[in-house]
Parts: C-alpha cells; sequence; structure tokens
C-alpha cells in the first residue's frame, strides 16, 4: 500500500516511516500541512497518518484540505496523536478523519487498520 | 426610639454612606455595594429593633442572630450579609472595604444622632452593635470563604493543566521510542545506528521530563533545598557529561569553558542540575542548526557565575519577563511543556540564587544563573 506519514517531529516521523516500510508498505512522509498537500497530489496515498498538534496548520485543518485534493476522496485518514478526549473525537470526525490512534500507538494497531 | 429615627432618616443615612464609601481609594465602590449593602443592612436592623419593642423580643434573632458569635445560626441579616461578602468580593474589593463598609453606617448614625440630638438607649445601641457584629462576621467570614475557594479552584485547574502538558509530552517521547524499538526489534536495523540514536534520544527526553517533573514538585511544595558544598567543576564536568548527547543529537557544537578547581557553591545539587540541565535543553532546541552552545562557569567578586549562550537569533521584542511565566513558549519548537524556566528560576531562588537572561540581538541570548561564592576548603 502506499502510506503518508505527516508527522513534524522528525525523529518519530522517522521511525513511523520505518516500521512501515519494515511491514512491506511504500511510505512517503511529510513535516506538516503544506507539505502534505504536495506529497499527497504526487504520490496518491491509499493510507495518510496525520498528526495533530503541528506548526502552521494543524492536522484538523490538514485534514481538510487533503479531502478536498482531487483523487484523495477514498484515502482513509487517520489522525495519530497525543491528544485525546472528546472534544479531540468530535473534531476529527468534523474534519474526515476516518479514525484515530492515540500516542504511544501499539505498532500492531497499524497492521491491524491497514 | 432608635428604630423610628433610623426610619425617618433612612434615606440621609444611605446619603451619608454613600459619600464615605466614595471617598475611599481605589477600587471604587459600585451602586451595587450601596444597593446590595447598607440599605439591606438597615432595614433589617429596624426591623430587629422594632421585634425588640414587642412582647416576644427573642424573636429578633430570628432577623439578625445572636450575640457572641460561636455556632452559625441562620438569620435573615446573616444571609444578605454572606451575600454581600460575596459580592464583594466577586466586584475586586478588599476585605478591609467590607469591614469599614458597617463601620461607615455605625459612624453616620452616631454622627445624625448627635447632630439630631437624639437619644440612643443602651439597650438599643447593644442592638445596633449586636447587628454589626454579626454582619461584618457573615459578611467577612463568606468574603474569605470564597476567596479560599477561588484559589484552590485555579490551583487545581494549574495543577491538571501541568499533569496535561506532561502526560501529552510523556505520550510523544514513548511514542517515538516504541517505534525505534519496535524497528530495532524486528532486526533489520542496529541498536548502534540511527534508529538506536532516536531510541536512546527519546529516553534521555523521558529522564530530562521525570527530573524537570520532580524538581518542580519539589520546589512547588516548598520542601527546603538540601544544601552541600558542591565543586563547581565537579558540578560543570557533570552537566557537560550529560548534556554532551543531547546537543549531538540536535545537532549543535557544545563547548564548556575551564572553571577553577577551588571555586564551590552551597547548594541543592539536584536542584540545581535540574535547573542548568533545563537551560541547556532550551539553548539546544533553540540556537540555529550548527551552531555553538557555550557553557562558562567563573567568579566575579564574591558571586558564581554560570552562562549558558546560545545562538538563537535574539528574542522577540517583549518576551525577555513574560518568558519565565509558566507555560510561555515562544520558539517554534514547542516540545516541551512550556514550564522549563518558570521551574528554572523558582529552583535556583531556592538556591539563592536569581536566575536572568541578556538578549544580543541578532545572535542569541545568555541566561544567567547567579550564586553566592564559596570555597572549597
Amino acid at each position: 500500500m502506499n502510506l503518508l506519514v505527516v508527522e513534524d517531529d522528525a525523529d518519530a516521523r522517522e521511525m513511523f516511516a520505518l516500521v512501515l516500510e519494515m511491514a512491506g508498505h511504500t511510505v512517503r512522509t511529510a513535516k506538516d500541512g503544506a507539505e502534505a498537500l504536495a506529497v499527497a497530489e504526487a504520490f496518491g496515498p491509499d493510507v495518510i497518518f496525520l498528526d495533530i498538534e503541528m506548526p502552521k496548520v494543524n492536522g484538523y485543518v490538514a485534514c481538510q484540505n487533503l479531502r478536498r485534493l482531487p483523487g484523495l476522496e477514498k484515502a482513509r485518514i487517520y489522525a495519530v496523536s497525543a491528544v485525546t478526549g472528546a472534544a479531540h473525537e468530535r473534531r476529527c470526525g468534523e474534519s474526515g478523519f476516518n479514525g484515530q490512534l492515540s500516542k504511544p500507538a501499539d505498532p500492531g494497531s497499524f497492521a491491524h487498520l491497514l | 426610639m432608635l428604630h423610628e429615627f433610623l426610619t425617618q432618616n433612612r434615606a440621609n443615612l444611605i446619603e451619608r454612606c454613600r459619600l464615605k464609601v466614595a471617598q475611599r481609594s481605589a477600587p471604587r465602590v459600585t451602586s451595587a455595594e450601596l444597593t446590595h449593602g447598607i440599605p439591606l443592612f438597615l432595614d433589617q436592623l429596624i426591623k430587629t429593633l422594632e421585634v425588640e419593642q414587642t412582647s416576644e423580643p427573642m424573636r429578633s434573632r430570628k432577623v439578625s442572630g445572636p450575640a457572641g458569635g460561636g455556632r452559625p445560626v441562620l438569620s435573615e441579616m446573616g444571609a444578605a450579609a454572606a451575600l454581600h461578602g460575596r459580592e464583594f468580593l466577586q466586584q475586586g474589593f478588599t476585605v478591609e472595604q467590607v469591614v469599614h463598609d458597617y463601620g461607615d453606617l455605625c459612624q453616620a448614625i452616631t454622627d445624625l444622632a448627635f447632630e439630631q440630638k437624639a437619644p440612643i438607649e443602651i439597650d438599643e445601641f447593644r442592638t445596633l452593635n449586636r447587628c454589626l457584629d454579626n454582619g461584618i462576621a457573615e459578611a467577612v467570614t463568606e468574603y474569605s470563604y470564597q476567596r479560599y475557594s477561588a484559589a484552590s479552584h485555579n490551583s487545581v485547574q494549574a495543577l491538571n493543566e501541568r499533569l496535561g502538558f506532561l502526560a501529552h509530552e510523556l505520550r510523544n517521547l514513548i511514542h517515538t521510542g516504541t517505534l525505534a524499538f519496535t524497528a530495532i526489534k524486528a532486526g533489520k536495523v542496529g541498536i548502534t545506528g540511527a534508529t538506536g540514536a532516536v531510541l536512546e534520544r527519546s529516553l534521555i527526553g523521558l529522564r530530562t521530563l521525570v527530573d524537570r517533573s520532580l524538581a518542580d514538585v519539589r520546589v512547588a511544595a516548598g520542601i527546603p533545598p538540601r544544601h552541600e558544598l558542591v565543586s563547581l567543576a565537579d558540578f560543570i564536568d557533570q552537566v557537560e557529561s550529560s548534556a554532551s548527547l543531547e546537543a549531538r543529537s540536535r545537532g549543535c557544537v557544545f563547548t564548556v569553558s575551564d572553571v577553577e578547581g577551588r571555586l564551590a557553591m552551597d547548594v541543592d545539587r539536584d536542584m540545581l542540575l535540574s535547573a542548568l540541565g533545563n537551560l541547556l535543553q532550551n539553548a539546544f532546541k533553540f540556537t540555529a542548526h550548527g551552531t555553538e552552545v557555550a557553557l562558562h562557569a567563573y567568579a566575579v567578586a564574591d558571586r558564581i557565575v554560570i552562562d549558558v549562550e546560545d545562538h538563537c537569533g535574539g528574542l522577540p521584542p517583549g518576551s525577555m519577563e513574560a518568558m519565565f511565566l509558566p507555560f510561555k513558549q515562544n520558539g517554534v519548537d514547542r516540545s516541551g511543556l512550556g514550564l522549563g524556566l518558570a521551574i528554572c528560576r523558582r529552583s535556583v531562588e531556592a538556591n539563592n540564587g536569581t536566575l536572568r537572561v541578556r538578549d544580543i540581538p541578532g545572535s542569541g541570548c545568555v541566561f544567567t544563573i547567579d550564586l553566592p561564592r564559596h570555597a572549597m576548603p
């Protein structure tokens, strides 16, 4: 599968990508919402893992922007964040996420989702 | 009769009180203070005095409560005074103003009675005093209770916010560490490579976070520092060895100048290690990539000075004092609790020192810990 990891923390981004690649997926990364749009447009990911707390454009807004891209209507987008709670879940729903993973995420949960 | 005198002069007395409170210093009294406080109290005082002229004078206690305080008793005057005290707090008045509000009325009554040569019987004066005592006691008690409740609420809110930030940071670090461990465990990457370094950074981050939080708890709880004579050179050595790894992981150059061997500090070593570690972590975080973070420790007259200098480009205008406030973060990299400098300053002050920052516009900034100078024996 083609996977896109969007995460502003370099260590977290690289490790997430590494683990997904080890599972046999093709992975691209982006460090913020703006870069995610460019990468997604060119790469056409099947699944996007999107951090929420990022500088400039947060994950909620980034998800809405990604949803507007032609060809990404059917992509699954998951929020991956240390943010938890009912308000976060509501905002994820409103922003067009398919689901959420809470940090620290169990690596087994990625395989389950994919 | 006093109640007749009060009834006839009600408007005059309220106006005299209004003039007195208008002369007070800030905060200014509002019309609400005058409406809910003195007029209502005056009506209840009149009612009390009237009831005391009947065949059942003890019924007046239901209006204004018994004399002497002690066990709280519900009375109309007590309930109104409690409301008055609460309103005073909400409007930002001091407890002193609560008391003076009642004192103003007492003075207005006695002044007017003197001017009009209106006699006040001893029993009536005793009732007036009882009502004033009970009104003041209830108002001040409620004022204090509400103030304590508000302070407790704010304190709990701040604590919850801190715990929320702490949990958030722990989650991020554990998340990255878990991913790195998963990759290493799969056997395709080595522990000594880049993935191992990520795991190491995550663990260092966790350790630092826990150290900082414990230091914060100790300072916040007022646990006195465990003072001991600490060699400045040994202390800086210890800081250097633990900070070097983080400096490398952040891609910056960390330099430490030589320290004179006899210099010493009388400090809580752990608390100061945490404070200086915090300053260095900030410096590594904010200095431009590949630039130098310098640590200098030396003596000036009777002081020990520890400088942490970075090349962050200089501080944003107006940020020098605000940056020591809790949850204040100035940089682009907002990892961390935003509590660091607030904790840091409190830790340094608990060790009889000061923490200050100097901006070098266009270059960076220098954080300085200043402590009393001692010498090794």
